[in-house]
């Protein structure tokens, strides 16, 4: 909460500017009963028309007053909750993008996600409803106390009692309805998580013809989801009909008692006063009722501020050096680099020095878990070494601007990052505004050009969110091209070719290397055939960098290599 | 025009939905009962209390001495306490009625519904629309029309008849008052619907742009590191700013004209309280009418404003529940595969054989072309060729995931277009690459193809498939829950499991897929010593990558760009000097 109340600082002006217009529309709502009342007193009882339309004339000029002011605080508080709502976003948005890696997998990118949008959907939702009635509760109600005072004391009384009946209502319903809406949130996970994997398991659930069970389990999850969503819905809507209940039965009250006070003599009161008393009834019961509703919804903003909140703890990546922007020559040296994630209880990488020239092609081989690829991380700067230091050039990384060496370093990542729009918006984004012949130039050494000339829309073609369009070859192709285009001193490519068959990751590597040649090139990989033709091969297992040398040197003396040039050539291929 | 037939036809996929409600038709009956029973409680209450303020005025201005004013409003007060409570008992009643029975039928039904419809969709369906577009339409959807349902029985079984009824009534009191009344009703229906209308503009431009947001945040999280990696954050935030700027705009707009339209309403109220005032005066003062009676009108113009702003709020929501009717509707209607109920008779000579098979999975596009196969019982079929050629399509046609478009594919001499799909599927055991486990304990991941296997048995399948062990090690065994994230399984060993759960199964046939990456070497050496076991014996279809697969299979089927382009022994395809021939060399003899 309290990183978030902030937020609506910049408004205060505009809110408080807002609550008055907002007061005033409701002192004019006060305004016509009184009159009203006075016209009943007066003109009739005096047979004075002419009293009655200068009243009219009154209420008119209040009612326009009213609704003019009403009209404006409207208008002045929906543009402040846009606002509010749009300030967050783009705060929590850069936020999260200024998160350091820890901190981004923490809470973890579906989370994230959901805190970035439904989270501040929900609470500017509630900021929406509340800042309309903020205002409004404590005018109504303290607004129809005055008046009623005014009119009658005792009667008055009966006005303030309905504020704790109310209350004794609201308290245990929103206590009750928060669980229930927490384990109806569980259960739509559960009802989307199983339908999310009957749908991405189909051919499996089909081949085992498990497609019956499987739904029975949603049926099971839906029900119970139903169930506290409806009992939920059954606590709040208890809330309208009891409070609608109470105001009446007070109204019968009052007639009650001022019938037994006109009879008894003592503080006899006119029935017109009576009306009003059960008119302002009807204002504070309003206000009052309003106030419950917020304190029912509140609790459900509180959670999605809370999670927002967590957010705003984030350290956020501390800034380096300020180095002047630069090309480097292409020379890197790891100096006892290790690193350990935090809260492990072993290092990734353990101690890893290695000597890389300008324009050598390197490889970096090793299974899963070796650490081949948390150095490509420390290489890019996106985690600081925790012993040890990385050089460019003689120069330590610590001293570089991280955008620098990210600027020198051109690089495929693992996990293919495809972004919606066209293919060529997608391959540009390694250099804007490339020439065309540039663009398609890096789309034909990444062996892409078969696959444009198939589409009828080429470079335009659209991509899905995600490249769901786009087979695993695809996105690996796209992205390589991306990199190719970005012409940079370094090229990394982690464990990019994959999902390439052999005959198109041979194809590819002989037009990269002419494209590139010169330039310091680091493939990672597991696959033997993608390292064997490196100038130099450095062999990692379980963070320890284990030996290096060229293919025939480790073939021959390094067990791990042997190992992995066994397995992957069928065992029988030597 | 074309706007115009679209609305038309989502009127009706709500008709159809409502149709499909028969279950619930008492209950709804019911409910417009109750409402019956509410507007007449509503009528009632402004009568008695006029009348009621109307005694003690006369009593006020008169007092009759000797004649009780308490003994003459007792019964009048007594009447009003029990309409109110049987408002407060009916309201509630069928706030509960709505709930239970709209609400449950509409969130809960429908849901599964949707879920049970899924099952009788061919594959195709489910993989040419992304997931989260099926998972909105079950959530998002069917609770926009719950929501929206509830508001609009609301206001048809209440509103409207609550409007009519206290017109009827006020025209009983009093015509000339009624009439000032009822002049602003059509001005504040007609005003709250053009701004509903307008409102509806700007929510639909700004739901779109929250999902333009949603999808550039979505991209920024996903893409994290490569963003970085390229100085892109800027780029992204401006993108951002871009749309937010825009979606801030059309949030002010929406959220005000639909702000508005209570205070419009409100405000037509108001004139219509202040008509009565100025009337009432001139008819209390000129023509003696009774003060009681302007009372009641003026609770009763009170009164007005609640189901006016219920008809304007339905009114638009009625516009979001079309829009999400038409998208289930959509779904629930879709062409479900023909079920058959024969079942593929048992035994048989185990052989598998393609004849004339042709297919595509778009109708211009041709894949597979006469294809013919026979494979004898315990045969080995390698399919081989790059990424993206289809290997995956021949899968897709023995376990009919797809159906052949002519040509008949035989499991022991029976066309198995002729039987259950279930009775197919029962006879194969399969392992992906996409290793599929569900959220469950690992015995139930592993009992998936026999549910009633005992504990023994499974320990013996994860014995064979070399997994036993490092089950063990999980802090529950084998009842450790896959899934949360306390438990980290690394792929290869998923890999393990499903090879466990092969054979468990005990199929006669088998599809396997060896693909093992982001397998650390020792695993991938268990995976194949368990693929080997599981292979032992039986008849398979095998997406090879390992040399030896490939070279002792009994028939290689060589596929480039989904046709299989030779097929024969991998002596005879390098002989031929082919695709496979020039495969083979680029993998094995690249040095």
């Amino acid at each position: 909460m309290k990183e978030i109340l902030p937020y609506l600082k910049p408004y205060r002006g505009r809110i408080a500017l807002a609550m008055l217009l907002v007061a005033a529309a409701t002192v004019c709502d006060l305004l016509l009963p009184t009159l009203m009342n006075d016209i009943l007193n007066n003109g009739v009882r005096q047979s004075d028309f002419a009293y009655i339309v200068r009243c009219c004339a009154w209420m008119l000029a209040v009612a326009a007053a009213g609704l003019a002011a009403l009209l404006a605080g409207r208008k002045i508080s929906c543009d402040v909750v846009a606002g509010f709502n749009a300030d967050l976003r783009t705060d929590v948005f850069s936020l999260v993008n200024n998160m350091t890696f820890e901190e981004f997998n923490a809470i973890g990118a579906a989370a994230l996600l959901s805190r970035s949008t439904y989270d501040i959907g929900t609470v500017s939702w509630v900021a929406s409803m509340i800042s309309g009635s903020l205002i409004t509760i404590p005018v109504l109600f303290f607004g129809g106390v005055i008046l009623a005072l005014r009119k009658d004391v005792t009667m008055s009384l009966i006005l303030l009692l309905f504020v704790p009946a109310i209350f004794l209502i609201v308290r245990p319903i929103s206590k009750r309805i928060g669980p229930l809406h927490e384990t109806s949130d569980k259960y739509i996970d559960i009802q989307n998580d199983v339908m999310r994997e009957r749908l991405h398991g189909i051919r499996v659930i089909r081949a085992f013809n498990k497609e019956a069970s499987l739904q029975q389990k949603i049926a099971d999850a839906t029900h119970v989801m139903a169930e506290n969503i409806i009992n939920a819905n059954v606590q709040m809507g208890l809330l309208s009909p009891a409070a609608v209940l109470l105001v009446n039965l007070a109204g019968v009250a009052i007639i009650w008692l001022g019938g037994w006070r006109m009879e008894t003599g003592s503080h006899a009161i006119s029935g017109g006063d009576i009306f009003a008393i059960i008119q302002y009834l009807a204002l504070v019961a309003n206000g009052v009722l309003m106030g419950g509703f917020a304190m029912v919804m509140l609790p459900h903003a509180k959670v999605a501020a809370d999670r927002i909140g967590e957010i705003f703890h984030a350290t956020g990546m501390q800034e380096t050096a300020k180095g002047a922007e630069h090309t480097f020559g292409g020379e890197i040296a790891f100096e006892h680099v290790s690193f350990r994630y935090e809260g492990a209880s072993e290092a990734a990488v353990q101690d890893v020095s290695m000597h890389i020239l300008p324009g050598q092609k390197i490889a970096v081989i090793g299974g899963t878990g070796s650490g081949k690829s948390t150095l490509v991380q420390l290489l890019l700067s996106f985690r600081l070494p925790t012993e040890g230091q990385i050089l460019f050039d003689g120069v330590s990384a610590s001293q570089i601007d991280r955008g620098v060496i990210r600027k020198n370093i051109s690089c495929v990542l693992q996990k293919t990052a495809v972004y919606s729009g066209s293919i060529r918006h997608n391959i540009e984004m390694g250099r804007p505004g490339a020439e065309e012949a540039d663009i398609l130039e890096a789309a034909d050494i990444a062996q892409l050009t078969p696959f444009l000339n198939s589409l009828p829309e080429h470079l335009e073609h659209p991509l899905q969110q995600s490249g769901k369009n786009l087979s695993g070859g695809q996105k690996q192709r796209l992205c390589i091209a991306r990199a190719i285009l970005k012409d940079a001193p370094i090229y990394v490519f982690d464990d990019s070719f994959s999902a390439l068959d052999f005959l198109t990751e041979a194809n590819l590597r002989r037009r990269l290397n002419e494209k590139i040649q010169g330039k310091t090139q680091i493939v990672i990989t597991q696959r033997i055939t993608s390292a064997m033709n490196a100038d130099h091969i450095f062999v990692m297992d379980r963070g320890r960098l284990v030996d290096h040398g060229v293919h025939a040197e480790l073939l021959s003396r390094c067990k791990i290599y042997q190992e992995i040039y066994a397995s992957q050539t069928g065992g029988d291929a030597k | 025009m074309k706007q115009e037939q679209k609305t038309h036809v989502s009127a009706d996929a709500l008709i159809q939905l409502l149709k499909g409600a028969k279950a619930i038709r008492w209950q709804l009956a019911l409910g417009v009962l109750m409402s019956l029973v509410l507007v007449v409680c509503a009528l009632i209450i402004p009568t008695q209390m006029g009348a009621l303020v109307q005694l003690l005025i006369d009593y006020f201005d008169a007092p009759k001495m000797g004649a009780s004013v308490l003994a003459q409003l007792a019964p009048g007060l007594l009447a009003m306490a029990g309409v109110y409570l049987l408002r407060a008992a009916v309201s509630y009643g069928k706030m509960q009625l709505l709930n239970r029975a709209v609400s449950r039928y509409f969130t809960c039904n429908l849901r599964i519904q949707i879920s049970d419809k899924i099952q009788r969709l061919p594959v195709s369906f489910v993989d040419h629309t992304p997931v989260g577009d099926i998972l909105s339409r079950m959530t998002e959807d069917v609770s926009r029309i719950g929501n929206s349902l509830h508001t609009v029985l609301d206001t048809v079984t209440g509103g409207f008849l609550q409007i009519l009824a206290i017109a009827v009534v006020m025209f009983l009191q009093n015509w000339q008052l009624s009439l000032a009344v009822i002049a602003f009703m059509p001005v504040s229906i007609w005003l709250s619907a053009k701004i509903a209308g307008r409102s509806e503009t700007y929510f639909h431009q700004m739901f779109k742009q929250s999902g333009e947001l949603y999808s550039v945040v979505e991209e920024a999280y996903t893409n994290y590191a490569t963003t970085k990696a390229y100085n892109l954050e800027e780029h992204c935030a401006r993108r951002h700013a871009e749309i937010n700027d825009a979606r801030r705009v059309s949030e002010a707009k929406a959220t005000y004209l639909s702000a508005i339209v209570q205070p419009v309403i409100a405000a037509s109220n108001s004139l219509a309280y202040i008509a009565i005032n100025l009337l009432g005066g001139w008819l209390i003062v000129r023509q003696g009418v009774p003060v009681g009676v302007i009372v009641t009108l003026v609770l009763f113009a009170r009164q007005f404003s609640e189901p006016l702003e219920q008809i304007s709020n339905g009114l638009s929501t009625l516009q979001q529940a079309k829009a999400a009717a038409r998208r289930v509707v959509d779904l629930l209607e879709l062409p479900e595969e023909a079920p058959i109920e024969q079942d593929l008779p048992a035994g048989g000579d185990g052989s598998v054989e393609f004849r004339h098979v042709d297919f595509s999975y778009e109708p211009d596009t041709e894949l597979i072309q006469d294809l013919n196969l026979h494979v004898e019982k315990g045969q080995h079929v390698a399919i081989v060729g790059p990424t993206g050629a289809g290997k995956t399509t021949i899968v897709n046609l023995l376990m009919r995931f797809y159906d052949v478009d002519s040509g008949s594919i035989l499991l022991s001499g029976h066309d198995i277009a002729d039987y259950s799909r279930a009775s197919t599927r029962d006879r194969f055991g399969m392992v992906l690459q996409d290793t599929w486990l569900f959220g469950g304990t690992i015995a139930e991941n592993i009992a998936f193809g026999k549910p009633d296997a005992t504990r023994e048995e499974i320990i013996r399948a994860c014995d064979e498939a070399y997994c036993d062990h490092f089950i063990r090690t999980l802090p529950q065994g084998y009842d450790t829950v896959i899934g949360s994230d306390t438990v980290s399984i690394s792929s290869g060993q998923k890999q393990l499991l499903t090879i466990a759960r092969a054979l468990l199964a005990q199929r006669e046939l088998l599809i396997l897929d060896e693909a093992t990456s982001n397998v650390d070497t020792r695993t991938e050496l268990l995976i194949q010593k368990a693929m080997d076991r599981l292979m032992r014996d039986r008849t398979c279809f095998i997406i090879a990558h390992r040399l030896s697969t490939i070279v002792d299979a009994d028939l290689i089927l060589v596929l480039r760009d989904g046709r299989i382009v030779e097929q024969g022994k991998h002596r005879d395809l390098l002989e031929k000097k082919g695709f496979y021939y020039e495969i083979y060399k680029s993998q094995y003899d690249i040095a």
